[in-house]
Parts: structure tokens; C-alpha cells; sequence
């Protein structure tokens, strides 16, 4: 295993993230298909970590597990020193309601609610008063530039705007940690340098530690450190196994 | 509001198919209780009121048998046994113009702490001198009075079995603040209504007060022969209860409009669960529990059926006052007149209203919210994931359907008298069934999908395709649907069934050429007789052949009332009166020598009688035992007959009186000249009513028709919401798939294709519905008349399936698919397929 070093090569940062013998797989009819195959790997708080591989070498597997709304068959997931799979399923969902964000791929924002009632979700679900919510809210918007549509309903919206928003909303909670799955998968080229412009100064301004599945180089490289996901390993973009 | 119920309730309205189609089934569901549970409970209010008013606070009752009992009991009882608390009452059936009365006929003087009546302006004072003092004179209510026309002092005729007596209005009740129920009864002094009904020296009852249990005993002891003393209360249960069966049956109408109306809602419900899973996915994983999610779903639920009842409500009691006619029609039809009733709200009608509104509600939304939260987030995301999940269901589901069938059955065959059970049983064999469908479906497609694909094309087989591998949407509303249109199917063969084999019954029965008796009015009362000298020469008419005669009075039991049918059996009538149980040829000898009664299919089931069993009936003579010989079939809507001979009526009951004669003509063509040979006979003497065969099955199918006008509402009202259900969520499945379409569309598929597609899908929806609901139909058509009318009634009806009923059902199906076909269709050719595939 390797050992979790700060990235300003400092004194050790506390660990964002512990895989321990973490084994997942699918079955396919008769056949085992073997996703995850008893990896070991650790990130530091306010890392970022890019998950680059080909479709089905397991990266949003692995952010699934990371996030608890999916179990690994063997092995165990440390959060912030928070065991995840020894926690049940309840206590799993609070765990990710306070801690972590999502971005996905889809967007998947909410159309019945409104382009800063997205944001406020995940605010009102940790118990912050609607003024402090709405407040918040329209602070994300402005940072992502969307200020003036926070009264449009997601349909309303571009791709690249409805991401934007998905990414204040993942990080309107301030979490500890925040996963995205692909997420300019669905943008075209420009955008997705702009949304990606969004995320990077989001996550400086809030510290958090993030988990980033691609498939392109290209967005690898925003983060720090580049995991390959190959037949059921990680392998660092080092070379080393982890 | 919270964002989470947010979410909710802007999810609702932007899908207005699923939410129209929801709150329909609700608003519908309790609108048909509501209004059901209004109308029965108003009109027994109205029963009871009627009854209570001629009853009054007596605690007990001295009654005798049809032909009453002496006046001089009455003051034995009163004098010699010092019972002061007594009153005497002659009863009877009176009309003045065309408005039936009750009659009773009261001592004023021992009135007082029996029955209280206010007198209205213009007959106070004198009201009661005039009363006792004129003959003919009688007291109405003023709305009544009103009604006819008639001021205080006019005189007037008051009819009683055909026969016109001389009346005088004394005065009038006070409509306000008078006792409820009095407005159907015709009050005079007891000697004008012993004049009226030919009863003079007889009373109906006396009525009592006793205080103490000592005090009944000693009055039962000294009691003359062929009187009987019964507790007041009692007999209003026993009057209430007839109509039991009646507001029962109705009842279990609108229980299969409400199971119908939560197969939608549970439909409805599902779907929009169903149809958010990616979004409930979404809402997990931003760490929203599952309580959260699951008190979502109920949240929702609770809204929709609060919403529903609401409508459901106002509906409910706007249906109710239609109903309600219906309801007192057949009240007055079959049981006793109680003359215009006017709905009451009733607080419990409304909770059981709200009740099943929003406890099926939430009982529909129970499963998808649990569904919801079972699956994993990541599953909830995945739409593949749902349908296998469906799939490998599938055997589970199986296993329930028989499970259910198999309790339903056993519910069933352990009990043959409970009616809760029966309808239970129903409810199981039906929901077990409703189960099996999805199966059905799953299977039916898999299998089609092959040869209709060669036949018709790609796009045809896709459809088809379609239905098995979208089950989680396909499934409910196909079962929800089968069960709505079983629903139809099960009401149509039962009144078809039942009104043939009445048909067939009363085409047996009435094989004499003429009837003649008085107005039908007064039902079992003893005063409907033919006057003697009258039935002499219309029996000495030349056209006549011969004649059956028949004498029909109502005796009161401790166990209820009993219609008494004393016949002088003509070969033809036997011929054509079916025994169901007994050895004929022993139970006709045991009829013909007077050792032994027969009585009626009803009765029998009912009261657990047999054949070689005895019943008890009150006598002229006392409470005599009489051995049952046989059961016959009947299709009567009391607590029951006992058929016997003439000459054994005579001889216990002492009472030589003719109700109707059954008249075979010299030649079937003289009818006419018979009729009018009678009419001359009787004119000025004794209105009577003449008719052939062919008018009283005519006259009684219409009140059958009447007593199932109800029925046919609600009917019709099931059929609706059926309709309503099959388009809507129809449409609703199609208008989900916009997305998918616009993707045919962008593939090169035309308007016309895609609309194809949509409506080839929608109707093999409806076909399977339709295909579905039959053996469900016809299921729930034998349960109803086997189980629940053969509980209820006691009726042996033969179940006859029309292939009309069944082809009816499958068009109605198909009709609803067509029709929620054109929507979808519509919308996919006017929006362009990269807005379409933009759709949510």
C-alpha cells in the first residue's frame, strides 16, 4: 500500500479516502465478471484524483462503492476515518447526505424543482434554514454564473448550464468529498473546458476532496493524481499496481 | 413547504394523465360508496321512521294472526287485567288520489304516552272530536294534504283494496316539530278504520307499555289462543331486517366499484413511483433516506386521496339523492311504503367515504413506495434493472395469485352461510387472479411477438415486443384494467343471469290465462281479499274454465315475518312449481292431504330449513308446529313463504278469505270479454285488477328491471371508470415513451410509423385487458350469484353467459385503447423528434 502524502509534500494530510481489499464483482449469466479484484488505494484530503479507463473497467463502479450507494462483495471503505461498510444502509445515506457531492454525467437535476431549489436541496436535507439556504444558493449561482436563472426549471436550461448547476449543488453542502462521474460526457468540447474551469475553482474555494471518473486524458489532467482502472486493478499513471 | 414535497407536488400536474386518472378513481370509488351507504342509510331512516311512527314508544306488542284479534281482548286485557298502559291499533293500506298511505286507525283516548301528534293551524280544538265523532273523518300531514289538494273539512275517498270509502279531512299534522315518518300515515279513529278495512270487532295489535319483566310473563299467560305477546324493538329489527338483503347486495355493488376504483389508483400510483425512479435514484444518492422516500410516496398518496374524497364527496351525495329514489322504489316494491325519502347526511357515510378514499389511496401507494425503497440507489437509476427485477418476480407473484385463489377457495367452501366471508372470499380469488395476468401478459407477448413480427413487419413485432419488456408499467395497467373490465363482465352475466332464470321462473308460474285481485298495495295485509259475493260471480262467468284460488297473508314469528301463500292447487299450477328439495311425489301427497307445508328456496337457505324439518307459525288457534315436505323455487325478496294447502289455512286460521284467483279460460281468446265481464261486476263494488299471463310478467320484470335500476347505475358507473382508467393510462404509458419515439423518429420512422407503433401497442394492451378480464369476469359472475346473492337472498339462480357480455367487455377494452391511442399519436406528429427526445 502507499503511503498518503500531501500534496504541498508537507506534513502527512489526514486520509479522505481508504480502500482496503476492496473486491466487487457482476454476474452475467453463468459468468463472473470481476469489476474490482481486492484493490488497495488511499487519498488524502483535498486531493484530486482522476479514474481514467475504457467503458466497463469499473470506474463507476468503484465511485458507487466510494459513495456508499452501492456494498463491495469483500473488503472495507474507510471515509475521513469512517468506516462505510460497517455502517448500515440508513446510516450510509446520512453519512453521504452531510459528506459528499455528486456530479454525474446526465446532470440529473430535479426538473420539478427550480434551477436554486436544486442547490437548496441538499442545504435543507442537512437541516440549514431556508434564508441561510436561499441565500447560499444564489451565491453558488453566481459563482457558477447562472445568477439570472434561478428561477428556471432545469429543462429550461443548456447542458453545460444544467452541469454548472449540478456542480453547485454538489458543492453547496461544503462536502469533504465530491465524486463525478463523467462529467463532461455529455458536453461538447468548449463547454466542457468551461464546466470544468467551474468545478476546479469550486473545489479550491471549498478544499474538498475529489474523485473524478473519465475517459478522457484530456480531463484527467485537471487532477492531481491519475489512477488507470484495467482488468479489475488500479493502476497508478506511474506504473505501480496499487 | 420542504423541497422534497416540492418535488412531489410539481411532479403531479405535469403529468396530468396520471394524476386525472388517479383522482377519477378515488372521486369515483367514494362518490359510489358514499352515495350507496347515503341512500341505503336515508331510506332505512325513512323505514324505520315509518315504522316508529305507527309503532310509537309501545315497549310491546299483543298480535294475532291475519285475521287480527277481538276487540273484546283488548278490554279483557285492559279491564280485567288492569293494563292501562294499553292502545289498540287497526293497521292497514289506504290511497287517497293517487298517494298511498299507511292507515292507523288509534283509540284518541288511549293515545296519550304511545304517540304524540302535533296538529296543525286550522283543525286544533276540534280536531279529535271530530275524529271519534264522524265517521270517515282522519288526520294527514299538511305537506300531504297539500299535495292532494285537500283543506280541513273536505271530504274525500279513501280506497282500500279497490274499495272506495267515504273520508273527511279533520285536520292537519303540523309539518314542523311533528314526529319523522308520520308523513306517509293516514290517522283516524279506530272505528272508521275498522269500517274502512272491513274489520270491525277485529284489531290489528294492541299496543303496551310494561315496565318490568313480571309483568310481561303475566300478561303473555293470560293471553286467549292465537295471540302472542313480542317485544316492539324486536319487531322493528325484524321489520329493518327485511331489507337487509337488499341494502347488503348494494353495498357489495359499490365494494367491486371501489376494488375497481384502487386497481386505478394502485395503477396510477405505481406508475408515477415507477416512472421517478431515476429521480428517487438521484434523490438517494444526494442522501435522502428511504423513510424519507417512502413517506414521500404516502405523502402523496394522502394529498391524492384527500383530493379525491373531496370530489368523491360532493359527487357522492349528488348520486345519492338519484339513488335514493331508486332505493325507496324498491323498498316500496318488495318490503313496505315509506313514500319519498330525502337524503340525510349521514357523518358515518361520510367517514367510511374518506376512510376508503384515502385508506386505498395509501394502501395503492403502499407497495410502489415500498418497491421504491428496496432497490438499491444505483438499481433505482438503472430502468434495465427495474424490468429484470419485474421478471425474476414474476414467480413470486405466481405463487401469491395461487396463494390468494387458494384462500379465496377455502373461505368459500368453509362457510356456506356468511356473507363477510363470501364477499372476503370474493375479494381474494379475484385479487389472486388479478396477479396471474402479469404472467399472462409477459407470456402472451413473447409468444406473439414472433409470428406477428413476420407477418406485419418490424416495427409491429417491436410493439408487441414492447408490452412483455416494459412490465413494470405493461403489467399494472393491464391487471388494474382486466379487473375493471372483469368488473363489467362479472355485473352483466349476474343481472342477465338473474333476470333469466326469474324470466323463465314467472313464465312456469304464471300459466293461468287471467289474474284478478285487488290493487297490489297492501301487500301480505289480510284486508287485500276479493269481496266474496264479487268472486262468486266472476268465478259463475261464462269464460271461465276454472280456477285456482289463493289466500297470501304476512305473519309475525319471533323470527320475522312470514308470507303465507294458502293455495287451492290447480293441476297446472303443480305441474309448473319446480321442488328443489324433498321427494316430489311424497312432498305433493303430504301438500295435498294437509299433513305438511312447503316453503320457499329462500327461506330454506336462510333459515336453515330442510325437508322433514319443522317450522313454527302462529295460529288462530296458537304457535303450531307444521312439517316442511318440500322446497320450492322462488325468487321472493322477504324473509320468506310457506306454501300450504287451502284447506289446512282454513282449518289453523279460520279464514275463508280469497286474495287473488288464477282464472283458466273456456277459450284464451275471451280475455277481453272476461275483463270486461269483471270490471262491469265490480264496477261501483270493488276496484280490481284484471291481467293476463302476459301483463303480470310483463308488470313483474319491470319491477325487476326497477329493482336492478340501481344496479345498472353502478354498472354503468364502473364501466365509466374503467373507461376512464384504460385511456388514461394508456395514454400515460405512450406519453412516457415520448423520449423513446422521438428516437424512431430520428432514425428515419414517419409520423405515421411512429403512430402506428403506438396505437398497434395500445391496442394489444386493451386486447390482452379484455383477453384477461374474461375468465375474470365470468369468475366473479359465478361468485356473485352462487356465493353473495345465494347468501344474501337465498336465490338459486343458473348462471347463463351471453356472448354479448363478453364481446361488450372486449370491445369496451379495445374501444379505450383506440381512443388512448389518438393523444400520443397526435403529439408524437406535431412535436419534432429532437424536442421529443429532449422530453423528461
Amino acid at each position: 500500500m502507499r503511503v498518503a502524502v500531501a500534496h504541498n509534500g508537507s506534513a502527512p494530510a489526514p486520509s479522505a479516502i481508504r480502500l482496503l481489499n476492496v473486491s466487487k464483482s457482476y454476474r452475467e449469466g453463468e459468468r463472473l465478471h470481476v469489476v474490482l479484484d481486492a484493490i488497495n488505494a488511499e487519498v488524502v484530503a483535498g486531493d484530486t484524483v482522476a479514474l481514467l479507463g475504457s467503458s466497463g473497467s469499473g470506474k463507476s463502479t468503484l465511485l458507487n462503492l466510494i459513495s456508499g450507494i452501492d456494498q463491495p462483495d469483500a473488503g472495507a471503505i474507510e471515509l475521513a476515518g469512517t468506516r462505510l461498510t460497517a455502517l448500515d444502509e440508513r446510516a450510509r445515506t446520512l453519512y453521504r447526505r452531510r459528506n459528499l457531492g455528486f456530479v454525474y454525467q446526465f446532470f440529473n437535476l430535479l426538473p420539478t424543482l427550480t434551477v436554486a431549489e436544486n442547490i437548496r436541496l441538499p442545504l435543507e436535507l442537512n437541516g440549514v434554514a431556508a434564508v441561510a439556504s436561499e441565500r447560499r444558493s444564489l451565491e453558488l449561482l453566481d459563482a457558477v454564473g447562472l445568477a439570472a436563472r434561478a428561477t428556471s426549471f432545469p429543462e429550461r436550461l443548456s447542458g453545460g448550464e444544467q452541469q454548472r448547476v449540478a456542480i453547485a449543488r454538489a458543492l453547496a453542502h461544503a462536502p469533504a468529498l465530491v465524486l463525478a462521474d463523467e462529467p463532461t460526457g455529455n458536453l461538447d468540447e468548449e463547454t466542457g473546458e468551461q464546466v470544468l474551469g467551474v468545478l476546479q475553482k469550486m473545489l479550491v474555494e471549498h478544499g474538498s476532496t475529489m474523485v473524478l471518473a473519465t475517459h478522457s486524458r484530456k480531463v484527467a489532467a485537471i487532477a492531481r493524481r491519475v489512477w488507470r482502472t484495467q482488468n479489475g486493478h488500479l493502476i497508478e499513471e506511474s506504473g505501480i499496481s496499487l | 413547504m420542504n423541497l422534497l414535497a416540492k418535488t412531489s407536488l410539481r411532479y403531479l400536474p405535469r403529468h396530468p394523465w396520471q394524476l386525472a386518472v388517479a383522482l377519477l378513481g378515488i372521486a369515483l370509488g367514494v362518490a359510489v360508496i358514499v352515495a350507496v351507504d347515503l341512500a341505503n342509510s336515508s331510506a332505512q331512516r325513512a323505514f324505520l321512521g315509518a315504522v316508529d311512527a305507527v309503532y310509537g314508544e309501545a315497549s310491546h306488542q299483543v298480535v294475532g294472526g291475519p285475521a287480527g284479534i277481538p276487540e273484546s281482548d283488548y278490554v279483557r286485557l285492559r279491564l280485567d287485567g288492569g293494563v292501562r298502559a294499553s292502545a289498540p291499533v287497526v293497521e292497514g293500506f289506504v290511497s287517497i288520489g293517487e298517494r298511498a298511505f299507511n292507515l292507523l286507525g288509534v283509540d284518541p283516548f288511549a293515545e296519550a304516552g304511545f304517540r304524540t301528534y302535533q296538529i296543525g293551524s286550522g283543525g286544533q280544538g276540534r280536531a279529535w272530536l271530530d275524529l271519534v265523532s264522524r265517521p270517515g273523518a282522519f288526520v294527514l300531514d299538511e305537506r300531504a294534504a297539500a299535495a292532494l289538494g285537500l283543506d280541513v273539512g273536505d271530504s274525500t275517498e279513501v280506497i282500500v283494496a279497490g274499495k272506495k270509502r267515504p273520508g273527511f279531512l279533520a285536520a292537519t299534522l303540523a309539518a314542523e316539530g311533528g314526529r319523522p315518518g308520520l308523513s306517509d300515515v293516514v290517522i283516524s279513529d279506530i272505528s272508521s278504520a275498522q269500517e274502512w278495512l272491513g274489520w270491525n270487532g277485529r284489531l290489528s295489535r294492541i299496543d303496551l307499555r310494561i315496565e318490568d319483566d313480571a309483568g310481561v310473563a303475566r300478561i303473555a299467560e293470560g293471553l286467549p289462543e292465537g295471540s302472542q305477546l313480542l317485544s316492539a324493538a324486536g319487531r322493528s329489527r325484524q321489520t329493518l331486517g327485511m331489507t337487509r338483503s337488499f341494502s347488503t347486495s348494494l353495498t357489495a355493488m359499490s365494494l367491486l366499484a371501489v376494488l375497481v376504483g384502487v386497481f386505478l389508483i394502485y395503477n396510477s400510483v405505481s406508475f408515477t413511483v415507477i416512472q421517478r425512479r431515476p429521480l428517487l435514484g438521484v434523490m438517494r444518492s444526494l442522501g435522502v433516506t428511504r423513510a424519507e422516500i417512502a413517506g414521500l410516496v404516502l405523502a402523496e398518496a394522502l394529498v391524492l386521496g384527500m383530493v379525491g374524497v373531496v370530489a368523491g364527496l360532493g359527487l357522492g351525495y349528488l348520486l345519492s339523492r338519484e339513488l335514493l329514489g331508486l332505493v325507496t322504489q324498491s323498498i316500496n316494491d318488495h318490503y313496505y311504503y315509506v313514500g319519498a325519502a330525502s337524503v340525510q347526511l349521514a357523518p358515518w357515510s361520510v367517514v367510511k367515504g374518506i376512510v376508503a378514499g384515502v385508506g386505498a389511496s395509501l394502501l395503492a401507494a403502499a407497495l410502489p413506495a415500498w418497491e421504491a425503497t428496496q432497490a438499491p440507489p444505483r438499481q433505482t437509476l438503472a430502468r434495465a434493472s427495474l424490468e429484470q427485477r419485474v421478471s425474476e418476480k414474476l414467480g413470486l407473484i405466481e405463487i401469491c395469485a395461487i396463494a390468494a385463489i387458494a384462500g379465496g377457495i377455502l373461505a368459500l367452501v368453509v362457510t356456506d352461510r356468511s356473507l363477510v366471508v363470501g364477499f372476503a372470499g370474493m375479494f381474494l380469488i379475484v385479487v389472486g387472479l388479478a396477479l396471474l395476468v402479469p404472467g399472462f401478459v409477459a407470456l402472451l407477448s413473447r409468444r406473439l411477438a414472433g409470428p406477428i413480427g413476420r407477418l406485419a413487419g418490424l416495427s409491429t413485432r417491436m410493439a408487441i415486443q414492447g408490452i412483455g419488456r416494459s412490465l413494470s408499467r405493461t403489467g399494472v395497467a393491464v391487471t388494474a384494467l382486466a379487473v375493471a373490465v372483469a368488473a363489467t363482465i362479472g355485473v352483466d352475466v349476474m343481472v342477465g343471469s338473474f333476470r333469466g332464470s326469474v324470466d323463465a321462473w314467472l313464465q312456469r308460474s304464471l300459466n293461468a290465462d287471467m289474474y284478478v285481485a285487488p290493487p297490489r298495495l297492501a301487500g301480505g295485509r289480510a284486508e287485500r281479499e276479493i269481496d266474496p259475493l264479487l268472486l262468486r260471480r266472476i268465478v259463475a262467468l261464462p269464460e271461465v274454465d276454472h280456477v285456482g284460488y289463493s289466500r297470501s297473508v304476512d305473519v309475525v314469528t319471533s323470527e320475522g315475518v312470514r308470507r303465507l301463500l294458502a293455495v287451492d292447487m290447480t293441476d297446472e299450477y303443480r305441474a309448473n312449481t319446480r321442488l328443489t328439495r324433498g321427494d316430489a311425489a311424497a312432498a305433493w301427497a303430504g301438500f295435498d292431504d294437509g299433513s305438511a307445508v312447503l316453503i320457499s328456496e329462500p327461506l330454506a337457505f336462510l333459515h336453515n330449513l330442510d325437508a322433514g324439518d319443522e317450522i313454527l307459525l302462529p295460529t288462530a288457534r296458537g304457535v303450531r308446529g307444521f312439517r316442511i315436505a318440500g322446497v320450492y323455487e322462488d325468487f321472493d325478496t322477504g324473509s320468506g313463504t310457506v306454501m300450504l294447502n287451502r284447506d289446512l289455512y282454513r282449518q289453523w286460521w279460520q279464514d275463508d278469505s280469497v286474495t287473488a284467483i288464477a282464472v283458466y279460460l273456456e277459450d284464451p281468446a275471451e280475455a277481453q270479454a272476461f275483463e270486461a265481464a269483471v270490471d262491469a261486476l265490480s264496477a261501483g263494488r270493488q276496484s280490481l285488477l284484471v291481467t293476463s299471463n302476459r301483463d303480470i310478467l310483463k308488470m313483474s320484470l319491470d319491477i325487476f328491471d326497477r329493482t336492478f335500476t340501481i344496479t345498472n347505475v353502478l354498472y354503468l358507473l364502473t364501466v365509466a371508470v374503467a373507461f376512464v382508467g384504460m385511456v388514461g393510462a394508456f395514454s400515460a404509458l405512450q406519453m412516457e415513451r415520448i423520449r423513446e419515439l422521438g428516437t424512431l423518429r430520428a432514425l428515419g420512422f414517419t409520423p405515421w410509423q411512429v403512430g402506428g407503433l403506438v396505437n398497434v401497442q395500445t391496442l394489444g394492451l386493451g386486447l390482452l385487458s379484455g383477453l384477461a378480464a374474461l375468465p375474470l369476469g365470468v369468475v366473479m359472475a359465478w361468485i356473485l350469484l352462487h356465493v353473495i346473492n345465494r347468501r344474501a337472498f337465498g336465490w338459486q339462480i343458473d348462471m347463463s353467459v351471453s356472448p354479448s357480455a363478453l364481446l361488450g367487455a372486449l370491445a369496451l377494452a379495445v374501444a379505450a385503447a383506440t381512443l388512448a391511442g389518438i393523444y400520443p399519436s397526435w403529439r408524437m406528429a406535431r412535436t419534432a423528434p429532437a424536442s421529443a427526445m429532449r422530453e423528461e
